[in-house]
């Protein structure tokens, strides 16, 4: 039989022999191919209704989740109760964390919402000077509860049955190519990504990340932590939207009372201009990124 | 633009009312939990959507259209919408209307169903052993009915959405799914008077897929992984399946057109055919009770 040397590294066996490595091929192909099969047959069982279009990624919907988990046996388990956190503002959160699992695979997904999000709080009454109704927000304690929750649920659920199949991150090509479904067919929901574009920040916004620029022009190179607040949400936003979470990272700014702008259809980090808050939704934004990342490497190694 | 302002419309009538008693349309439900669930976390219930919503307004249009039928075509129809209350089991409820006929009032309750499933409703046992759980709970209803009521039969009219046509199914009253049903009430009155809960059924699809509570029962929902097969051979042929089998429904419904035409004809041409038919004997046989495998094939979409 012949034998193939193997560089050592990482404490992996020197030497491996060509049917191991045919074997591990074969494997990693054979996985490839169940991957894909995977994809298709999850892409053909949904319709348009339960996609939507998230500046311009495909995103599957909870209907369309439930029916895919259904198709392919995926359990979950529900370990606790719903944490239920209340806002200083009276606005209220519900986080559902569940383990998910397929034949002989388990993963743990966390649904979050809040009664900020405009699907709960926004309602439109007729303005007659304007001569069209105009959105107005409804106070929390009038936001239904067991919607809320129940949405939260139906994220958690939509989030783990997607891990679990390995259909995130898919893209209208893919979708376009394999069902006759069309991106023009669906909602589509456009997230505050331009919102650093031709938008300056309030003049109460004015603070350290601000300060620090001004100090750059000076010719003081500031150190590379201090940059201008909406610089550095800016770079967090597109860390977000490497990993998928534009969402979180909406929902993120919803807490920290950024404000919602119509046009965008998204809460903006711009209108964020207590210090203290800038602070809280930058903290909260890495931390959250830290455990998406550890979460995506763990599920790698599974 | 029209479409909106329906939809509008009908999100406006999707509304949620305290639960106090044990509905009669209900209590058929066969998840106790949820039943509790309805009289204690009423408030956390999801609302339905703008779907069910609609389809819950076809079946109030549906109903009073045949209570317009039946009286335009003479029949005596009383008490419509009358309210129920037995306060010893906490149970409430409200029927459609009463038929006044020789003698006798008979409670009526008026369904309406989509043309599949008109079809298969022809006898009170359809609607024990119906195939989805809300069909299951039409006979529990009409029990409540008759029992707060005091009258032996009652009888159900299903209309056919499609056609209009209507059906009529009779129900005796069920003396032992009325003693089921008042030992729930009971239970029920318990759970809530004590302030717990039932535990979970084993997951149902059917039951718990759709559940309003689902996100505050939370059951363990446990399903068997599919197996994705690879064998082109057989995908080749289920392929091809697919092509020939609306020949088939074709061909099977056009035989029995034919067939019942050409009954009792010995011998006869049409056109290039000639027919000829005799009268064979056929020996009876019981089936034995056995257990067979059930394939169904349908496409992914």
């Amino acid at each position: 039989m012949e034998e193939i040397l193997v560089k050592e590294s990482n404490g992996l066996p020197a030497l491996l022999t060509s049917d191991q490595l045919l074997h591990i091929a074969e494997q990693a192909e054979a996985r490839v191919e169940a991957l894909n099969t995977i994809k298709l047959v999850a892409l053909r069982t949904t319709n348009p209704k339960d996609w939507t279009d998230h500046n311009g990624k495909p995103w599957l919907q909870e209907s369309g989740a439930s029916k895919v988990g259904r198709l392919f046996g995926v359990s979950w388990t529900i370990p606790d109760d719903p944490v239920y956190e209340q806002f200083e503002d009276g606005h209220f959160q519900y986080t559902y964390k569940a383990i998910f699992s397929l034949a002989d695979i388990s993963i743990e997904a966390i649904g979050t919402r809040q009664s900020k999000d405009g699907f709960f709080n926004t309602r439109y009454q007729w303005d007659p000077n304007k001569n069209k109704k105009v959105p107005f927000d409804l106070p929390p304690l009038e936001i239904d509860k067991g919607d809320v929750k129940k949405a939260a649920y139906a994220n958690c659920v939509e989030r783990g049955i997607t891990t679990i199949l390995g259909i995130k991150n898919l893209t209208w090509e893919e979708i376009e190519e394999h069902t006759n479904i069309k991106k023009n067919q669906v909602t589509s929901i456009q997230y505050g990504k331009s919102t650093n574009k031709g938008r300056k920040p309030s003049p109460e916004g004015q603070n350290s990340f601000q300060k620090a620029k001004t100090q750059k022009s000076k010719g003081t190179p500031p150190p590379k932590q201090e940059k201008a607040f909406v610089e550095v949400m800016a770079d967090i936003e597109k860390e977000f939207e490497t990993v998928d979470q534009l969402d979180a990272f909406q929902e993120a700014l919803r807490v920290h009372q950024a404000e919602w702008d119509d046009k965008l259809s998204a809460y903006t980090y711009q209108s964020i201009a207590d210090r203290d808050m800038q602070e809280k939704v930058y903290n909260s934004l890495k931390k959250y990124l830290k455990t998406v990342k550890e979460k995506d490497k763990e599920n790698i190694k599974t | 633009m029209i479409v909106e302002k329906i939809e509008e419309l009908k999100r406006s009538r999707i509304e949620q009312w305290p639960v106090r008693s044990n509905r009669a349309s209900d209590l058929g439900h066969e998840c106790l939990r949820y039943l509790v669930l309805n009289r204690t976390r009423w408030q956390e219930k999801a609302l339905h959507d703008v779907n069910l919503q609609t389809i819950f307004d076809e079946g109030n249009l549906h109903e009073k259209a045949v209570l317009r039928d039946l009286e335009d075509a003479g029949l005596n129809i009383i008490e419509q919408q009358r309210a129920f209350d037995w306060p010893e089991y906490n149970i409430t409820g409200h029927i459609d209307a009463k038929l006044a006929v020789n003698g006798n009032v008979i409670p009526l309750e008026i369904k309406s169903s989509s043309p599949f499933m008109w079809q298969s409703l022809n006898t009170i046992q359809d609607l024990y052993n119906g195939k989805y759980h809300y069909l299951r709970k039409y006979p529990a209803q009409m029990t409540c009915y008759l029992l707060m009521d005091e009258k032996p039969e009652g009888l159900f009219v299903f209309k056919n959405k499609q056609t209009g046509a209507l059906k009529e199914i009779p129900m005796p009253l069920d003396y032992d799914l009325g003693e089921k049903l008042l030992k729930k009430a009971e239970e029920i009155n318990a759970y809530v008077a004590l302030g717990t809960l039932p535990d979970c059924i084993p997951y149902d699809e059917q039951i718990c897929g759709d559940c309003a509570f689902e996100h505050i029962c939370l059951p363990d929902v446990k399903r068997d992984a599919l197996e994705i097969q690879t064998d082109p051979e057989l995908e080749a042929k289920i392929e091809r399946w697919f092509e020939l089998k609306p020949h088939k429904s074709e061909y099977d419904s056009l035989d029995k057109e034919v067939k019942a035409q050409l009954k009792n004809q010995d011998k006869i041409v049409i056109g290039d055919y000639l027919i000829t038919g005799k009268m064979v004997q056929r020996k009876g046989f019981t089936v034995v009770d056995g257990e067979y495998w059930k394939t169904t094939i349908k496409t992914l979409e």
